[in-house]
């Protein structure tokens, strides 16, 4: 059975990179802000290798959120056999009514309002921690980073409910 | 064997705490010894670290993130991979060994006990060798294509939202028998109590669709989709109606987890389930008579019915 591609993508961003990469290098560089762990390479690089790596991966969500109601749509299911073989004009309008019924009897919009939140919110955690970094007198030093640690936990926390709100998204298209 | 010999052994190896802690309490509640590891740079360590190793074991459990660690040499009946990205993820391992197809990524999605049970039997009886097989539970088979069963009930949904909307607009007189219980039930079903809470995109869609009406009516307009679609070599429309239909009974079927041709010692288990598939079969008859006219109770009743077995393939 072939995976949405949404859903793909989906895994590519929150499951392979949001999880299993970042948020687990900013937990572990809050653990050694914390002195759990010592890592000299992390400690070194975490601010100017790892973190900024937000950036590049940030607008990944805006486009799983923005393409979920078209790819996800069981209006797709028109895309292919058997429901390909309606003629064009009951594609159209059938295709219309069952993307009409899914929208009003599962939380679409709710979802991905919810998720635009809480990106909303881990940019602003995310920016606020940068400022303060670029005032911080070495960020390739714990001690000197050790100020700042609310700062990390809020942008990991922040991190963390984003990764939440992406998981609720169903992951095979449902017919309503 | 560490621990009681009378208690069924099953590890757990996964570094994401919660979830390993969840999925081994789902197999401790069914009385099994469960052993948990994890990785720490890059090595696979047992916790808690003064544990005995267990030298074999009946199942074991393998989060896909943790494949790259040396597995100390510790047999197991039953090897069971997971993780965050389903049973498709790119880590699977070429070596023998089932799937969790579902996503497991936290420790809401790990087996319930219900599912810890049906695996616990499942591995007991390849351990036992017994014949026939034991049922594999549901969670280690690809999704099953139910694209039958679906296109039907796409179908019914066109069809009872154009008779809702020639309801509400009163055209074509009144829709004789369209308020049933099962009409009503099956309306609710669809989305349409939902949809006219939403005023405006309650007119936006049912300007248009009364025009439909007499089309989703013909058995000609069901029939072109069921004509269509991956039955091969079928031939002519009636040979190809046939198989859809056929399709759809073993969709139907295979869901309730009765396998075609039915063995003559599974009739009396199949039964009720060939009884359910009733409605279906009718709207499939329906389809199939010439010039024939669909009407609504028989979509209602489809349709129902097709709801129950869609929603629990999680496909409604």
């Amino acid at each position: 059975m072939s995976v949405p591609v949404w859903q793909h993508r989906r895994g590519q961003f929150n499951h392979d990179w949001l999880k299993n990469q970042f948020l687990l290098a900013l937990g572990n560089f809050i653990n050694l802000l914390d002195d759990l762990i010592e890592n000299d390479e992390l400690e070194t690089s975490f601010v100017s290798v790892v973190l900024p790596q937000w950036e590049d991966h940030r607008d990944e969500v805006g486009d799983l959120l923005e393409d979920f109601d078209q790819e996800m749509s069981p209006r797709t299911l028109f895309e292919r056999s058997p429901l390909a073989q309606c003629d064009r004009d009951t594609r159209q309008w059938l295709g219309d009514v069952i993307h009409t019924l899914w929208l009003a009897k599962n939380p679409v919009h709710e979802c991905i309002q919810g998720a635009s939140a809480r990106l909303r919110e881990a940019d602003e955690a995310y920016e606020l921690l940068q400022r303060r970094l670029r005032n911080c007198s070495n960020t390739r030093s714990a001690p000197a980073m050790l100020p700042l640690r609310g700062l990390f936990v809020e942008f990991y926390r922040a991190c963390q409910k984003l990764a939440k709100a992406i998981e609720q998204f169903p992951s095979d298209v449902r017919i309503t | 064997m560490a621990g009681d010999p009378d208690r069924d052994v099953v590890i757990v190896v996964d570094s994401a705490p919660t979830r390993r802690e969840a999925m081994a309490n789902s197999f401790r509640t069914q009385g099994c010894k469960v052993f948990r590891f994890f990785e720490q740079n890059a090595k696979l360590l047992q916790r808690p670290a003064n544990e005995e190793q267990p030298e074999s074991c009946l199942i074991l459990l393998w989060h896909f993130g943790d494949l790259e660690q040396e597995w100390p040499a510790i047999g197991a009946t039953l090897t069971v991979y997971y993780g965050g990205n389903g049973g498709n993820d790119r880590r699977k391992p070429k070596k023998a060994g089932q799937r969790i197809w579902r996503r497991v990524g936290s420790k809401e999605s790990v087996l319930n006990e219900e599912e810890a049970k049906q695996l616990v039997t499942y591995a007991k009886g390849l351990s036992s060798g017994a014949r026939p097989l034991p049922t594999k539970p549901s969670f280690l088979s690809l999704p099953q294509k139910v694209y039958a069963l679906s296109t039907l009930a796409v179908l019914c949904k066109g069809y009872l939202a154009v008779h809702a909307a020639v309801d509400a607009m009163k055209e074509h007189g009144t829709v004789t028998d369209f308020d049933t219980s099962d009409i009503r039930e099956a309306l609710k079903e669809i989305g349409w109590d939902e949809l006219q809470k939403n005023r405006e995109a309650l007119q936006n869609m049912i300007v248009g669709l009364s025009d439909h009406f007499i089309l989703v009516r013909s058995s000609e307009w069901w029939l072109k989709p069921c004509l269509g679609g991956d039955l091969g070599d079928a031939g002519s429309s009636q040979a190809r109606l046939k198989k859809f239909a056929a399709t759809a009974e073993n969709e139907w079927m295979q869901i309730h987890g009765i396998v075609s041709p039915v063995p003559e010692e599974g009739a009396a288990a199949a039964k009720p389930v060939q009884d359910a598939f009733k409605h279906v079969k009718t709207l499939l008859d329906s389809i199939e008579m010439e010039n024939g006219e669909v009407v609504p109770s028989v979509v209602a009743s489809a349709y129902l019915d097709l709801c129950k077995v869609l929603k629990s393939k999680g496909r409604i």
